[in-house]
């Protein structure tokens, strides 16, 4: 029986079809989707087609199958007027591209331009090409948007050509070229950087760097005459346009081979290179992970995430017994890093994910319900807030009691490092500041945590100078 | 700046002149106002067949240049293979006809 049906914030703008979260009386979800007739034919077809099984056996595409129309949840879906209902394997954790550090979105870029190529060697295109149609199992790019696949009629071109470089390319090419960090950019705008913005960023000499010619200052120029056509009257006639097949196979070559040659050099950052220089004793270190090995070991955890993860030490700790854990870090580097390494060696249920944690992902687009905010996607069953409440606390300004009301509404177990103020590096943060932070003290700390939480466990680091909570909601 | 270039940047411009229409009685109107939308019925997309077009057709020539290469590389590959796989059958055959 169908215990809560709802259509996906997310999932409006293809009016062929809508995704629909499906959540039974244990909490578990199915992602459903109402499809229209002629959608339904297409996937009918697109289910038979060897090619796209291949690609669902390799696991660059969702495991879709077609629903028995008499299946109580199929029922309340073609209750809204669709034709046919598909079910699709659900993602451990929804991410959005303005939260992926380079080589994550590179990858995604990648598994676009194989699936356009695969597809259109069998006779079918993608029509839109944006990374929100990429999901992530752990280290692993996964295609979500089926109904993208389209049969490729004769002479027709890739549409979603200008949607891939303003969503894909670009940022891409500004983090490799310039340096400059495309997750703030395509935060605010979701539908990406269009040509003749991202040529300002690319003048003088900029503009004959690798790809930007091509897939920038071409198209910027191309549609800026189109404009001043419109704007003289004498608008494009629509007439039949026919390409040949080799401009797609070619264009798609090029790209690909562009992209992979993107590279993003990691400057070093503090962050970065935090593993080396962290201020712990061996045993206090080891301490350390014993406690969140133990008390993860314990609760095996479906989710997991790690906030203030850096490059991922816990993170893998915490990936030995979680099925996902989401590492989330402000520091681009450190989660790229991260990702680089679990990608190659694992472990490969971690996502990295870059994001200032004083200023989490709100919920954006339509309503502000179209990209959901990262805490309102999938509660987690333990947080890992290790030496993460100082900086919260000095650097970002947030008090102490802010940051554990948020916590605690989470309603996960938190596993949580208070730094003491005589701490070295809480004196560190100081140098500089005028205010003196009087509530940060283990006094204050304690009685706050009890206000809202039953410490379970607890262990002291360097001699008293730091904690180790285990908390449970109270 | 030009005005055409102003108005490339504005999504909702107002042409027109102003003009004095009543120089007697010294009063300053415009005689015609014109707003038009200049850029929100114009889709950027629609550049997309001419951008592939010519991009494509560009990488074309080295696409179709790198697959021969490939098929080259293949053929003489083959070959290779065939007569190594020759050698060893050969070589296999006389320890057979040793035996």
């Amino acid at each position: 029986m169908t215990a809560n049906l709802r259509s996906d914030g997310g999932s409006f703008k293809d009016p062929a079809g809508r995704v629909y979260r499906v959540f039974n009386e244990a909490g578990d979800e199915r992602i459903l989707r109402g499809l229209d007739r002629a959608a339904t034919a297409t996937l009918e077809k697109l289910l038979g087609e060897s090619f796209f099984e291949a690609l669902v056996a390799g696991g660059q595409v969702v495991p879709t199958k077609l629903l028995d129309r008499a299946s109580p949840d199929a029922k309340h879906v073609l209750a809204a007027g669709w034709s046919a209902v598909v079910e699709h394997d659900p993602v451990d954790f929804v991410t959005w591209p303005y939260e992926w550090p380079f080589s994550m979105l590179k990858d995604a870029a990648l598994l676009q331009l194989q699936l356009l190529e695969t597809a259109a060697k069998n006779g079918w295109l993608l029509k839109d090409a944006t990374p929100f149609n990429v999901q992530w199992a752990g280290t692993r790019p996964v295609f979500i948007d089926i109904p993208s696949f389209i049969p490729w009629a004769a002479g027709d071109y890739w549409r979603g050509y200008r949607q891939f470089c303003a969503t894909f390319l670009t940022p891409l090419l500004l983090t490799a070229h310039l340096g400059i960090p495309f997750q703030p950019l395509l935060r605010s705008r979701l539908e990406g950087i269009p040509p003749e913005e991202a040529v300002r960023y690319f003048y003088g000499l900029r503009r004959f760097k690798r790809g930007v010619p091509s897939h920038i200052w071409f198209p910027a120029r191309a549609e800026r005459g189109l404009r001043q056509r419109e704007r003289a009257g004498q608008p494009t006639r629509a007439r039949a346009r026919r390409q040949p097949r080799i401009a797609l196979f070619a264009l798609l070559d090029s790209l690909k081979r562009l992209i992979e040659r993107l590279s993003y050099r990691l400057p070093h950052s503090d962050w970065s290179q935090y593993t080396e220089n962290h201020s712990y004793e061996a045993a206090d270190i080891e301490r350390k992970k014993d406690f969140v090995l133990r008390h993860i070991a314990a609760r095996r955890p479906a989710l997991t995430w790690d906030l203030g993860a850096n490059t991922g030490v816990f993170s893998r700790i915490a990936a030995e017994h979680s099925g996902t854990v989401v590492a989330v870090d402000g520091d681009q580097d450190a989660s790229e890093i991260l990702y680089r390494e679990a990608r190659t060696a694992g472990p490969h249920n971690i996502i990295p994910l870059v994001m200032d944690l004083a200023n989490l992902s709100p919920g954006q687009g339509w309503a502000g319900r179209e990209r959901a905010a990262f805490d309102e996607r999938r509660r987690p069953d333990i947080v890992l807030c290790l030496a993460l409440a100082h900086h919260m606390r000095v650097t970002a300004n947030i008090p102490l009691a802010l940051l554990l009301d948020w916590l605690h509404n989470l309603n996960a177990t938190i596993i949580l490092e208070f730094v003491g103020r005589d701490d070295e590096m809480f004196q560190k943060l100081l140098q500089n500041k005028q205010e003196d932070y009087a509530d940060y003290t283990a006094g204050n700390w304690e009685a706050e945590l009890r206000r809202r939480f039953d410490v379970l466990d607890r262990v002291e680091l360097k001699g008293g100078l730091r904690e180790l909570f285990l908390l449970e909601p109270s | 700046m030009s005005r055409k270039r102003i108005m490339g940047k504005r999504s909702l411009a107002i042409t027109g002149v102003a003009r004095a229409t009543d120089s007697h009685s010294g009063m300053i109107g415009f005689s015609a106002v014109r707003m038009i939308l200049l850029l929100a019925y114009v889709d950027p997309g629609s550049a997309g067949f001419i951008v592939t077009t010519v991009l494509g057709v560009l990488a074309a020539g080295g696409y179709l240049a790198r697959a021969s290469l490939n098929r080259l590389k293949r053929w003489v590959f083959r070959q290779n293979n065939e007569v190594e796989l020759g050698k060893v059958a050969s070589s296999t055959d006389d320890q057979a006809d040793d035996r």
